[in-house]
This record gives structure tokens, sequence and C-alpha cells, in this order.
């Protein structure tokens, strides 16, 4: 009995070590990341006031872009996202849907719309994916093409849509997703300017539920109803506002949202396109191709920009943001794990040195240590290690700081952006970023260990988030 | 192992060897400053030995050995509330402890929780016949709780063990003095804060 009570105690003590430096290398990384943002998005939005977009909308050297949509059964909404991102600023422009075996009527209405005619195409089969059943196409709307294909999944109509782009570039966006109309330009910019290849680059996804649709523009900003939407509306702005701004800052990029983010189609073609091992294709093409720039000598970038805006729908239930969350956790960890050789590896410098590790030990591992954190507090007070009241201060005091970050995203949003213009919204956003480490931090929280423990278990299950058309 | 091949699985692996390391060799030893404590104590330097043992405690905030000895420098130094918290999570951590638990009785008595006091006392029961301190204890109980004739076989028992134990000593004359007839309040000791 001693000898296990004395286990306990030095059990307890490690763990304690251990969430406490997890508690500042966590904090620490992610206050460094809110000031970086912050001069970074001050400083860019300083620079466009002058420098505006019709340098890159006039040039003749623009690159055109090819804007894939994978469509699995997305007959709500397809209509709209196509609509809308075929009225897309940008000189040269083609849009692909590709149709990943819909069982509904996806491919009929596209077809119904758009006075579609099937057509037997010639294509470069560059990497492999399942075959396609036809092309259909329109004279009248010459930019416009819709693949239908077998099932195989998000990375598999992907790899169909990289198959058929023709463009130096191209542009994924999911299909539930509606675009600004200057987006393109705006995440072409750093693309065009920057001295180096840029592979990848990403732009801001914001909530689009509550806001006004009309003609398959965002007509009106607002904030939607439920606060689990709102919850979700602060969780992205610090997630992309601050999160991937630093990243970018600092040369770590590791996460580039493929539900808008425009990539390099040779390089994405020469790595093998996107992958099946994991249920995050985005992430894992973004780790692959630093793998790669390595492996081949080659100097690329990965940019993220901040304000070229995509729209996108987030859960509205509870059960929906549980499958979505799962799910990203479980990427993340497979991703992680994937490519486990470029932890600390020197030859990745940032990459494998910094962010890498912050993605591996804070984003991935962090969920389980936090979520373990909340039971060693019972714990101590059973067992009266390290004084009950010191844990819950420690409990209360990550609770401040992570509200301290959340409020931090907003303030930014409120002081560059501004999308939200009402004050009531902003009071709104404030609130909810204060209470949002109250309840819904820990409910995130939950499904991002269950999401773990379903990589431990060798999960590869693509939980499918079902949208029900929440903008007004 | 396969998982510990790969880098992730090895990292956790140094994760953990790490965290052991510190756990039990790396951390500064309390050892020492405990023994400087000890003596500062049994010199009767309550206040330097707490100061002390603050050290110690900042090291490893877990030690039942640590918060023991802070309880009984807090008790010397009269303050119970701090002794009881000290004592009761030092019983908590080491159940076993006759120390704590005869530290954390002398605090309820000190505060006169006379209920508590005994049970834990009874707790340490079976060491009786060697120590004096036990002894002693309930000799306080039994006298403050006017059952005079069983509080005076307590400290009788103490100076069996401890001849020239002057506050038992002093107890029994007292005790001897009212023949038993007083009532507990009046024969509430002003300055009975034992030496141990």
């Amino acid at each position: 009995m001693e000898l296990w009570r004395q286990i306990f105690i030095h059990g307890m003590n490690m763990f304690n070590l251990i969430i406490i430096s997890y508690f500042f290398i966590g904090n620490g990384v992610y206050t460094l990341l809110m000031v970086l943002s912050l001069a970074t998005v001050w400083v860019y939005n300083r620079r466009l006031a002058y420098q505006g977009m019709d340098e890159i909308r006039e040039s003749p050297v623009t690159p055109p872009v090819t804007i894939v949509i994978p469509a699995w059964n997305e007959e709500q909404i397809i209509l709209e996202t196509t609509d809308s991102v075929l009225q897309t600023d940008y000189p040269e422009l083609e849009v692909v849907v590709v149709d990943d075996g819909s069982t509904d009527s996806t491919l009929e209405r596209l077809v119904e719309h758009f006075h579609l005619v099937r057509m037997d195409l010639i294509y470069r089969h560059d990497l492999p994916t399942k075959p396609v059943r036809g092309f259909y196409l329109n004279p009248d709307v010459p930019n416009l093409m819709v693949v239908s294909k077998e099932r195989g999944g998000k990375p598999d109509a992907l790899n169909a849509g990289i198959n058929i782009c023709r463009t130096p570039y191209f542009c994924t966006l999911d299909a539930d997703s509606i675009l600004e109309p200057d987006a393109l330009l705006r995440l072409m910019r750093p693309v065009i300017h920057s001295p180096v290849n840029t592979v990848a680059s990403g732009g801001i996804v914001r909530v689009m539920n509550g806001c006004q649709v009309r003609d398959g523009r965002v007509a009106k900003v607002a904030l939607p109803r439920s606060r689990l939407e709102r919850f979700q509306v602060v969780e992205y702005l610090r997630s992309f506002l601050f999160g991937r701004t630093g990243w970018d800052l600092l040369g770590g990029t590791l996460i580039v949202s493929g539900a808008f983010a425009v990539f390099h189609r040779e390089t994405v073609a020469e790595v093998g396109g996107f992958s099946h091992d994991t249920v995050t294709e985005d992430m894992d093409l973004i780790v692959q191709m630093h793998h790669w720039a390595v492996k081949n000598k080659r100097r690329l970038k990965m940019s993220f920009t901040s304000d070229p805006v995509c729209w996108t729908e987030c859960p509205a239930t509870l059960k929906m943001l549980g499958k979505q969350r799962r799910r990203w956790q479980l990427g993340l960890c497979q991703t992680l794990w994937k490519h486990s050789e470029m932890l600390f590896n020197r030859k990745y410098g940032l990459v494998g040195n910094f962010s890498f590790p912050f993605h591996l030990y804070v984003e991935a591992l962090g969920a389980v240590v936090e979520f373990l954190g909340y039971f060693m507090v019972p714990l101590a007070i059973i067992f009266a290690m390290v004084p009950a009241t010191l844990y819950l201060l420690f409990v209360l005091l990550s609770l401040a700081y992570g509200g301290l970050l959340s409020i931090g995203a907003v303030l930014l949003e409120e002081l560059t952006y501004r999308r939200y213009p009402g004050y009531r919204d902003l009071a709104s956003l404030l609130w909810f970023a204060f209470i949002e480490n109250i309840g819904y931090r820990q409910l995130v929280l939950y499904y991002r260990f269950v999401g773990v423990m379903r990589f431990l278990a060798g999960s590869r299950r693509w939980e499918k988030v079902t949208h029900v058309g929440v903008a007004q | 192992m396969p998982a510990f091949k790969n880098r992730i699985g090895f990292s956790l692996l140094v994760i953990l060897a790490g965290t052991c390391l510190w756990e039990f060799y790396a951390r500064p030893a309390t050892g020492p400053i405990f023994a400087a404590a000890v003596s500062e104590y049994r010199n009767h330097n309550y206040r330097h030995s707490l100061q002390l043992l603050d050290r110690a405690y900042q090291i490893d905030p877990n030690n039942a050995s640590v918060l023991t000895l802070m309880g009984w420098d807090n008790l010397k130094t009269r303050r119970p509330d701090r002794a009881l918290e000290e004592f009761s999570r030092a019983h908590r951590l080491a159940p076993d402890s006759a120390d704590a638990i005869l530290g954390y009785a002398d605090t309820e008595i000190t505060l006169e929780h006379y209920g508590r006091a005994s049970k834990l006392l009874r707790l340490i029961d079976h060491e009786r016949d060697d120590s004096a301190d036990l002894d002693m204890a309930w000799g306080d109980l039994y006298q403050l709780t006017g059952r005079n004739q069983k509080a005076a076989r307590e400290f009788e028992r103490v100076l069996a063990l401890r001849h020239n134990d002057r506050l038992a000593l002093e107890n029994l004359r007292e005790l001897e003095a009212l023949n038993g007839a007083a009532s507990p309040v009046g024969l509430r000791p002003g300055g009975n804060w034992r030496t141990r």
C-alpha cells in the first residue's frame, strides 16, 4: 500500500511538471504569435491602403488559376457556391467542380442549372484517381467544367481536379464555402510578389452562419444567433488571425486550410497530390511539400494572408461540431506521426525545430495533458497533493489566460478588418471570447481528446459534417 | 518497440525519462534543508526552522515529513490554524505517519476539537507503550475534558518513560492539588504548549 502511495505521489509530481511546462510553453508561444500577428496585420493593412489590387488585376503576367471544388452530396449549396465562384474577380479563371460520386442530385442540379452537356475529354493522368465517368461543359460558360467520377473521397476528388487543371496554380475550395469577390486576387498577391516559389497560399476562413447571403455573395455580415456558433466565430478569429499569421511570419506554416487555399500545381503533382493516408489531406500536403523541398534541396514558401476571405458554414449542432473536431485532431495526429522524421531534424530548419514540435506537443498531445489536468483537481483534493487551492488557482489562471488570448484576437479583428461593425457585435464577441473558456473550451477539449484516442486506436474514419444552410 | 524507432515515440520516451530523472535524481534534494530545519526545531528556533522548511516546500510540496515539521513549527509559534492545514495534508499524504497524526491531534486539542483529537489519537494507540508524547497527548485531552484521574494516569506513564518531563510533572501536581474535583474549564492551563 505504502509503495503504491509513493508511486502515486511521484506520478502526480511528474504530471505536475509536464502540465506546468505545457502551460508555459503553450501560452508563451501563443503570446509570441499574438504579438507578431498584431504587428504583421497592422503593417499589412497600412501597405494595402496604398497598393490596392489593380496592379494584379490588370497585369498581363498574373498567372491563371483554376478553382477546384470537390463536392459529395452537396445539392443544398452547390449552385450557390458555383455561382459565387464564377463571379470571382480574377483576370484568368477556370472553375472545376468535381462530383465525387454523389448519391443525391448534386450533378443533376449543376447540369440543369448551367445547361451542361456531357463530353469525353483526354487529360493528363498525373495522379491516380478513381475512374472519371464524364465531363460536363457548356460553351456559353467556357470557364466552368463539371467532372463526374466514382466515389473516392475528398483527396481523390481534389486529385482528379488537379489532373484536369491546366493552369500553374489551382485553388481548393470547399463546396459549402463562399468567396469574397476579390479573395483570389488577394490570395495570389503573395504568390506573385514572392521572390521564391510560393507553393501554397492560404486565406482566412470566416464563419458564414448568421450572415445574409444573396446571389452567391455575403450581402450582410452578422453574428449567428446560437451560442455554439458564436463561440466558433471567436475560435476562427483566434486560429486564423493570430495563429496562422504568426506562423507565417516566423516561416513555420504547417497548416493551410484546404477550405480555401492556392497551390502550385506542378509541385503538388510532384509530391503525389493529396494523400489518402490521413483525414486532413490539406495539412498532410503542406507537410509533404516541406519534406519534398528538403529532400530535393528546393526553396519553397508557404504563405498565409489574413484578408482574402472565404465564408464557410461552421457546425450548428454539437453532434456536427464533435465530428469536425474529432476529425481535425485525428488528422493532426496522423499527419504528425506520418512525417515524424521532421521532428527536431535540423534539415527542416524552423519547421522541424519549432513549428512541428509545437503542433505535436501543444496542439496534438496538449489535448491529452489538458484533459487529464482537469481530473487532477479532484484527485489533488482527495489525496491532499500540492494544495488544492493552488491547483484551482492554476486552472483559473489558465482559463483567464485563454480568455485573454481570445479577447486579443477579437480586438485584432476590431483594429484591422472590422467585419462585424456594430458595437453590439463587438460587445458580443468580447463576451463570448471571455466566456469561451468556461464550458466551450472543455467541450472542444473533450472532442480533441477523443480524436487522439481514435488515433491511438488506429482509426481512419472520415466523419462527414453535413450542413443545413445556416446563412440567412 | 517499433513505436520508439519513430522520432515522436522516441521524443516521448525522452520526455518521460527526463521527468523521471528530475523527480528522482535531478530535483534539488530537500534532505539537507530538512535536516537543518530539524536541528533548528530542536534548538527551539521555530521561526528559522520554518524559513528553511519553506524552501524545502518549494522543492517538494508533497513531502509529508516537511509538512509535519512545518505543522509542529507553526504549533510551537501559536499558529494552530496553519498547523492544522499542514498536519491534515501530511496525514492524508502519509496516513500511517504517527508523527503527523500526533501533531494533528495536538492541534485539534489546542483548537478545542476534543472529539476529533480523540479519534486521531486512537489511530496510533498501538504505539502507546513506548511513546511518551502520545501519553502526554492523551493526558492533555483527558485533563481538558475533565477526566482528571485518567489524565493523571497518563502523566504518570509519561514520567515513567521520561523521568524529568517538566510539563507532565506540573500537570500531575496541578491535578493532585485539585483532587479530581475541579471543573474542566477551571483546569485549562494557560500556557500548555508542549515541548517534544
